[in-house]
């Protein structure tokens, strides 16, 4: 069966879209990387999204990430599989899963702790309805 | 929908050759690592049982279905085919069909022909114009009509982006289809209802989406 992942991106109360803007400031060197890897998740089930390019993080989170080897350096990705999928299928509709991208960075340490507080507290909102998500564009 | 446009892998190839080198090293890693791993698990196999298959150890393996640690080379992939029971093709290829893969984009393959055995360069290709017609072609497609499921709103000219941005009091990103242009958008709703003849290009159900 055909897996196309959606990713939608953390949109803060105000309105600023602080992943998407992260991603758009990448050199064109990142953006080709991300998204040659997550063009690829996009079409693998869940059951296949593995390290190193996927890592569970506990309570809901997970990261993605990214290695540019150019610059040698890794991405990291924080996000969440959001929003849920409908109750119910519509006739001729098709489910499609989704991931929602928190909050992005450079790896700079193994354990995040920093990154990980700060995409936590966004998941909270979005799970609050204090914060909404986007469709996040990759180009 | 790919996430990369036809239209931004044609520019990033046009960057430079360095740029097009990675595209080629990267999506070859890629592939090849996510081929393993899917159709190990098409087959309902471990590592383990796949390690077994081939003759390698478990480590071995999942070094060679991550794309980063992953080299393997000719011989390995045999014994890696052989063992899936799938064929193997390895050959150059001009990068339009590179880019067609990437993008998901139906192509038909000349097969064996003189053509596809003295492999075109990217700057023959350049020549011939092969780029400037796929963007051109992809470009004609974008002309169709989005039509917002959730809403019932018609864009025309719109981007998948568009449409989204164009609905902003929506409480959720939601689905959005294409047609071609044609009656308005309670025939779309209608059609689009009750007999699901359109193309989905992007999208998630999420939360109560009227079928009107």
């Amino acid at each position: 069966m055909e897996v196309i992942w959606a990713f939608f991106g953390y949109e803060t109360p105000a309105g600023g879209r602080l992943v998407q803007e992260w991603f758009d400031d990448l050199l064109p060197e990142e953006k080709d990387e991300a998204l040659d890897t997550i063009g690829y998740l996009q079409k693998l089930p869940l059951s296949l999204w593995a390290k190193p390019e996927y890592e569970p993080l506990g309570e809901g989170l997970s990261e993605l990430r990214f290695k540019v080897n150019v610059l040698k350096k890794i991405y990291r990705i924080y996000g969440f599989f959001w929003p849920p999928p409908p109750k119910a299928e519509l006739p001729g509709q098709k489910r499609y899963p989704s991931y929602t991208f928190l909050h992005g960075k450079l790896k700079k340490v193994s354990n995040d702790k920093d990154g990980q507080r700060e995409a936590r507290k966004r998941m909270g909102q979005i799970e609050r309805k204090e914060a909404r998500v986007h469709a996040f564009k990759f180009s | 929908m790919p996430l990369n446009s036809l239209k931004a892998v044609i520019a990033r190839l046009r960057r430079s050759r360095a740029a097009r080198k990675q595209f080629v090293e990267s999506h070859l890693a890629k592939t090849i690592a996510y081929q393993i791993r899917a159709t190990r698990d098409r087959l309902g196999w471990s590592q383990q049982q796949l390690a077994g298959e081939v003759g390698m150890n478990q480590n071995a393996i999942s070094r060679l279905e991550s794309p980063e640690y992953g080299k393997p080379t000719l011989t390995t992939l045999k014994r890696l085919a052989s063992a899936l029971d799938v064929a193997l093709v390895v050959r150059f290829v001009p990068f339009s069909e590179l880019v067609d893969w990437v993008t998901t984009t139906p192509r038909t393959i000349s097969g064996l022909s003189t053509e596809s055995l003295a492999v075109a360069d990217f700057d023959a290709e350049e020549r011939m114009g092969v780029f400037d017609a796929m963007v051109e072609q992809s470009a004609r497609l974008h002309q169709l009509t989005t039509f917002d499921f959730a809403t019932g709103a018609l864009y025309q000219n719109a981007t998948l982006g568009e449409a989204y941005t164009a609905a902003p009091d929506f409480p959720q990103p939601h689905l959005v289809v294409v047609k071609p242009i044609f009656g308005s958008a309670d025939v779309m709703r209608k059609q689009a209802g009750s007999q699901g003849r359109y193309q989905i290009v992007q999208g998630t159900a999420v939360g109560e989406v009227s079928n009107g």
